[in-house]
């Protein structure tokens, strides 16, 4: 009980900060939710959206909750993470359907290509691909190195070192798990993967929703709400990679920490990567949490 | 560059007509230069409400007129080169507009506008060069 409040206690303070920083670089936001008095269906678009985004939060946590619990090898709850990004994005998704012609007008439009990269945030897309790159190197390393368990799974860190005993130097061997080896990181893979399909797919379908172009203060705000909704896509992938790298970073440094070798200069290099991996999943995961809540007014000056 | 387009559901010229006329007044007007490239079929059909159907003959009426490009794969961008005096493409399709609309008031069939039209510009004078 004691690990989970510990790791509430973590998150809470780096949480309300956060909040607190998006509430404050919303005070455009405050003019952009006046102007879409006048258009009453993107006013419902918004609302809509944003209670599907809460939505999908609070379902995600019970699909997250039963995958991290029912499994004992814990296989599926290092999947969890992209199962509840997957939910988060799907009830984004559902949102944008409901009201999916809030801009709508037959028979009037503007010759405007609209593509998938007009509304993702630039920021966020980069700060997902520099954790991805993160994640994907700590799991090609903890793959490449871990080893067989006696059930034959690859999911433990094995070691072999000289120890100073009472009879002299004696190697010392054994194996720590779990480990992300490829047992664990495969299904991870392949789960992050099918999520990076889903939220390509998602973006290109709100950059699609149908609008009447031809008026420009309708565009203009329905614009800011793609923005919106694409920086919910975005940060439910980058929170649910960030959770990933946050729990393999932990379990890869504590297995090796619990080998009692003396730390060599290139076992220090891979605790201090799991570390580092740890460290930023922690501070990227409230970072998207943040995102994924409470987007951005999505308007550009 | 956005430009709006409008189908009227009055006019008794066809969907695709209207879109054809309006894309192409557009690029020969210069609001659409050389080389931009044009909504895809099935995002402009969604956003207008109309079949692909209809945008996909709009679009190719405009291929066959030299105005478009169509490249597989690479949607369709307008041809370079196609704009003419931004006033005069206006005014010209205002003119035809209003013309072809009245004339179809009076009964016109299209193929007696177009005679009537081509007989105009090789009446005596309508060159402009006799006053």
């Amino acid at each position: 009980m004691s690990a989970p409040i510990a790791l509430l206690g973590a998150f809470v303070p780096g949480l309300v900060v956060l909040v607190l920083m998006v509430r404050l670089q919303r005070t455009r936001g405050r003019a952009f939710v006046r102007d879409l008095a006048a258009f009453p269906r993107l006013q419902q678009l918004r609302r809509v959206g944003a209670i599907s985004r809460g939505a999908g939060a609070v379902a995600a946590l019970v699909v997250g909750g039963v995958l991290a619990s029912v499994d004992a090898t814990a296989r599926l709850a290092a999947v969890a993470p992209a199962a509840m990004g997957a939910v988060m994005i799907c009830a984004i998704l559902l949102g944008q359907h409901l009201t999916r012609d809030a801009a709508f007008h037959a028979g009037s439009a503007s010759l405007e290509r609209r593509n998938l990269r007009t509304y993702v945030p630039t920021v966020l897309a980069w700060t997902v691909g520099v954790v991805l790159v993160l994640l994907a190197s700590i799991l090609a390393w903890s793959t490449a190195v871990a080893g067989t368990s006696d059930l034959g799974r690859a999911s433990v860190y094995p070691y072999e070192c000289l120890v100073d005993t009472d009879n002299g130097p004696t190697w010392a061997f054994g194996w720590n798990g779990p480990f992300p080896g490829g047992y664990y990181s495969l299904p991870i893979a392949a789960a992050l993967s099918v999520l990076c399909v889903i939220a390509v797919v998602a973006l290109i379908l709100v950059a699609r929703r149908p609008r009447n172009g031809a008026d420009a203060e309708l565009v203009r705000l329905d614009d800011a709400l793609r923005r919106q909704t694409s920086e919910g896509i975005l940060a439910s992938v980058g929170l649910a990679v960030s959770l990933t790298l946050l729990g393999v970073g932990l379990v890869a440094t504590v297995a090796q920490l619990g080998t009692g070798c003396e730390a060599s200069v290139w076992s220090l290099v891979t605790i201090g990567l799991t570390t580092v991996g740890a460290l930023a999943g922690w501070a990227f995961s409230l970072w998207f949490l943040v995102h994924a809540l409470f987007t951005s007014s999505g308007i550009r000056s | 560059m956005s430009v709006p387009l409008r189908l009227e559901p009055a006019d008794p010229t066809p969907p695709y007509e209207q879109l054809r006329r309006q894309i192409a007044s557009a690029i020969i007007s210069g609001s659409l230069a050389g080389g931009e490239r044009l909504p895809t079929v099935r995002q402009l059909a969604r956003d207008l409400g109309v079949a692909p159907g209809t945008v996909m003959r709009a679009y190719a009426e405009l291929e066959r007129a030299g105005l478009i490009a169509t490249r597989r794969g690479g949607g369709s961008t307008v041809a370079a080169g196609q704009a003419r005096s931004g006033l005069a493409g206006d005014e010209l399709a205002r003119l035809a507009d209003g013309f072809v609309t009245r004339a179809r008031e009076l009964g016109a069939a299209d193929e007696e506008i177009r005679l009537a039209v081509a007989s105009r510009l090789q009446a005596p004078g309508a060159d402009g060069s006799a006053q």
